[in-house]
């Protein structure tokens, strides 16, 4: 334990139990006013040098207010910025770098996971929330409305019949496992590799961008990029897992629609198909949609609800998709949310984070269980095999 | 509302130029600072506003009426005033473990009805500030400081620089700079931008470059890599939360300096330490302080015989552990420290006793002690980062793995980690050349060196804004 105050990194000023200002700091400072002129300054620089970015992340909001008078602050300032080409170094740095760079006004989205940029105001990483409920930040204002009821929630899925299952991988010939999606994949998609890889007849990879959907495809073009991961990885089974931040307004015919309206859910249930169509184009493919599990928000879980249903109503539709409910293996002792699950051994285990949300370890290790339980229904695993 | 955000700057911005217009007016001025912490709190959730407000007033009430109360009741309400901020701690961060634990414990013998568990969020940097409360309460009943009156503590205790992450600064060390009328003609602007910029980058650019490259993807999975890259992601790890929360607390630092406050120093390079002593003098030096002059001290300290002194030690660590957090990788984490302090403790007496002298010539021995001294801190970090016990050993075990390579070990990343490293043992004083390098421009191009620099690290970045990690704390 220490017994006085070191000198302390990057400083020379005084130190002891009653740091202050003192004459040191006198004979060193500058008035405020000066500061401010720096300061101030050095702040319309930096917007004047980044205003494309700064307009790039404010066209990524979800749609609504907030977004409106951000866009309407950061349009004129990026037009004032390009017409003298201060936007061009942040440009050629972002080159030099080897990033892909977007239409600042956000029609167009990145192609490259490692490089699209992440509006905070839609993240659902609770890392991102500082701790805070991620359902406050993961919904938009008009998500807040009541959802009206979705004419898709009503198809009964299941409708079409899985067809039957591909010859079962072994060692020489094992299974391709793609296991892709939101932020909810980054807390399970390692693990889900690591038991996949363990079974030793699948061969497991796995992709996941933060703050990312399918109402957004300004933000993060996922259909793009899943004919990408088809075509360069060519997967025999793939896992998806949208929907956490999903529950915003989307544009429909060039016009905003808002969260679970008519308009939306016709457009939702479209893309979620689309996708499906996308990934299962290659008749030798199955895909697994991962539905949403229960969330502490009761608002947040009634959206999370009506998007289940149009995932089940879409995947009983087509041949080859799996939707796998994941309501069930969340559900506290009470039948409700709960961080914590009674396990095997009559144990309290964690399968949540705090955020109320995303999965633990332990919660990611269930999921991946049933999900593999499935895919070894789908293609012929032995249990042996799963486990 | 995080630091590094255009939110911020804007928020800061107008802050900057209230405080030094009001500031000798304190009427007005300390509303104007009460009300502007409470707006940067509630912008993560305005719920918790009120229980930091609650957190004043009761530590004020008890304050003051400790102050106004004869030795014996003022022992009485320092009781109550602590065990006040314990039951607000116990229940927003510490409950849930206890009842899951203490359930599973009756489970195993057979004893069925679980504890109810409260599964309530965890305020944002609620440890941080029941600290500094108790700290005031505490001092106030040692007769180390006089009451404040209620608006000054509010001010304290909410003053939004250092609210949710630290560093831990005493009553002690802000009622008089609260007192005081700082002149708006000095204001030590080129170590404050200095410590800003110097902190954005390292959190901005190190700590989320670490993370996103190597740390998160090697703890998620360490048995898909090979053990050099678990061990590098040890390293980078050790590099990571030293860049993450020494970033935040210079930021803090030289916000407050803007303000016309100084705060007290929270990291002095110390992954350069050569024992584990001295890396508590180097590393959460306001914690490491507020648990020797409250905790550590007050056991007896070293003033009781040899078994209390080791008994204080452990104590003081393992509870250093939980204040992290309630799980038992924390504890873990603090009975690593508390042992090896323990040891070298020992091994220190017993040296002093017999006169033994160095195994080793200096400069080897010094290597060596650093060596180990470094090793133990990142073994302990890895329980500290990993989400369970079992998640641990099993990054542990994975040291031991042959091929597996997964290509995270990247020469930026190789190069980052053991640059990071190698800075902590720069001479001290290139911040300062640094600074009076720029306190020697002109405004425009201070403002111009301010520009440039938020761009760059804005461009060499990683996407988004991750939290500080000790924001869970």
């Amino acid at each position: 334990m220490p017994t006085s105050n070191a000198p302390a990194d990057h400083r020379s000023g005084p130190s002891g139990s009653q740091p202050r200002l003192d004459a040191t700091d006198r004979r060193r400072g500058v008035a405020a006013g000066r500061v401010l002129a720096a300061g101030a300054f050095g702040l319309v620089l930096a917007i004047a040098l980044n205003a494309q970015q700064l307009l790039r992340e404010a066209s990524q909001k979800p749609f609504g207010p907030e977004r409106d008078s951000s866009v309407a602050v950061w349009a004129p300032v990026e037009s004032a910025s390009s017409a003298v080409g201060l936007h061009l170094p942040r440009l050629w740095a972002d080159e030099a770098l080897g990033r892909t760079v977007t239409d600042p006004a956000g029609t167009q989205s990145a192609s490259d996971s490692a490089t699209a940029r992440t509006p905070a105001s839609a993240d659902p990483d609770p890392e991102a929330t500082g701790g805070i409920v991620l359902a406050e930040t993961g919904t938009d204002d008009e998500a807040s409305a009541s959802p009206t009821t979705s004419p898709r929630a009503a198809t009964v899925p299941g409708t079409v019949p899985e067809p039957a299952p591909p010859a079962a991988p072994t060692p020489d010939n094992p299974l391709r496992l793609a296991v892709i999606g939101d932020s909810m994949v980054r807390f399970f998609g390692d693990t889900m590799v690591s038991l996949a890889n363990q079974t030793g007849v699948i061969d497991a990879m796995t992709e996941h961008q933060l703050s990312s959907g399918l109402t957004r495809p300004d933000f993060y073009d996922w259909p793009t990029r899943i004919v990408e991961v088809m075509a360069a990885d060519d997967p025999d089974a793939v896992v998806l897992m949208y929907g956490g931040n999903d529950a915003q307004a989307l544009v429909v015919d060039g016009q905003i629609a808002r969260p679970f309206s008519d308009g939306w859910v016709g457009e939702y249930s479209a893309r979620v198909g689309h996708m499906m169509d996308l990934v299962t184009t290659d008749p030798d493919r199955i895909l697994i949609w991962v539905g949403q599990p229960i969330m502490r928000d009761p608002d947040f879980d009634r959206k999370m609800v009506e998007l289940n249903e149009i995932y089940a109503a879409e995947a009983g539709a087509r041949e080859r998709v799996r939707y796998v409910d994941t309501r069930d293996l969340f559900r506290g002792p009470d039948g409700g949310f709960s961080r914590y699950v009674i396990d095997e051994a009559g144990q309290r285990t964690d399968v949540r984070l705090t955020d109320g949300v995303h999965l633990s370890t332990i919660g990611g290790q269930r999921l991946s269980q049933l999900l593999l339980d499935h895919l070894g229904e789908m293609v012929g695993l032995s249990s042996s095999a799963e486990s | 509302m995080l630091f590094p955000t255009f939110v911020f700057g804007a928020f800061f911005s107008v802050v900057f130029v209230v405080n030094w217009l009001t500031r000798p007016h304190p009427a007005l001025w300390k509303p104007l600072m009460l009300a502007a912490s409470i707006v940067f709190y509630g912008w993560w959730s305005w719920r918790f506003v009120f229980l930091l407000l609650a957190t004043i007033v009761i530590n004020w009430v008890v304050g003051h009426y400790a102050v106004m109360s004869s030795d014996h009741r003022r022992r009485w309400w320092i009781r109550v005033g602590v065990a006040a901020n314990l039951t607000i701690l116990g229940v927003f961060k510490y409950w849930d473990f206890f009842a899951v634990e203490m359930s599973n414990l009756l489970e195993s013998f057979g004893i069925s009805g679980a504890l109810p568990v409260l599964e309530y969020t965890l305020p944002v940097g609620i440890s941080f500030y029941t600290f500094q409360a108790m700290s005031y309460i505490i001092d106030i009943g040692r007769g180390h400081i006089r009451e404040m009156a209620p608006l000054d503590f509010a001010v304290y205790l909410s003053f939004f620089p250092q609210l949710v992450a630290g560093p831990i600064v005493r009553a002690a060390e802000m009622a008089p700079q609260l007192a005081a009328r700082p002149d708006p003609r000095y204001v030590p602007a080129a170590e404050a931008f200095g410590l800003i910029l110097n902190g954005l980058f390292k959190k901005v650019v190190i700590s989320s470059f670490l993370a996103s490259e190597i740390v998160d993807g090697v703890f998620a999975d360490p048995s898909a890599h090979s053990g050099l890259e678990v061990a590098l992601a040890v390293y980078a790890y050790a590099v990571q939360i030293y860049a993450d929360f020494s970033g935040y607390t210079d930021i803090a630092i030289g916000v407050a300096l803007l303000l016309g406050f100084r705060f007290p120093q929270n990291f002095d390079n110390p992954y350069r330490a050569l024992t584990l002593q001295d890396f508590w003098r180097r590393w959460h030096m306001t914690l490491s302080r507020w648990l020797r002059d409250y905790l550590y001290v007050p056991l007896g300290g070293n003033r009781r015989g040899r078994a209390t002194t080791y008994r204080n030690l452990m104590l003081v660590m393992l509870l250093g552990g939980l204040w992290h957090g309630s799980t038992w990788n924390f504890v873990i984490w603090g009975g690593i420290h508390g042992v090896v302090l323990t040891v070298e403790r020992l091994l220190r007496e017993h040296r002093e006793r017999t006169g033994m002298s160095p195994l080793l010539p200096s400069g080897i021995g010094e290597t060596v002690r650093w060596l180990v001294t470094f090793h133990v801190v990142c073994l302990a970090w890895v329980f500290f980062r990993s989400e369970s016990l079992s998640a641990a050993m099993e990054m542990l075990g994975a040291l031991a793995n042959f091929g597996n390579y997964a290509g995270t070990a990247t020469p930026l990343v190789i190069a980052v980690t053991f640059g990071a490293l190698a800075f902590q043992f720069m001479p001290s004083d290139w911040f300062e050349q640094l600074r009076d390098g720029f306190a020697s421009l002109g405004w425009v191009s201070q403002g111009a060196v301010v520009g440039l620099s938020l761009v760059a690290i804005d461009v060499l970045g990683p996407t988004g804004v991750a939290p500080f990690i000790y924001f869970q704390f």
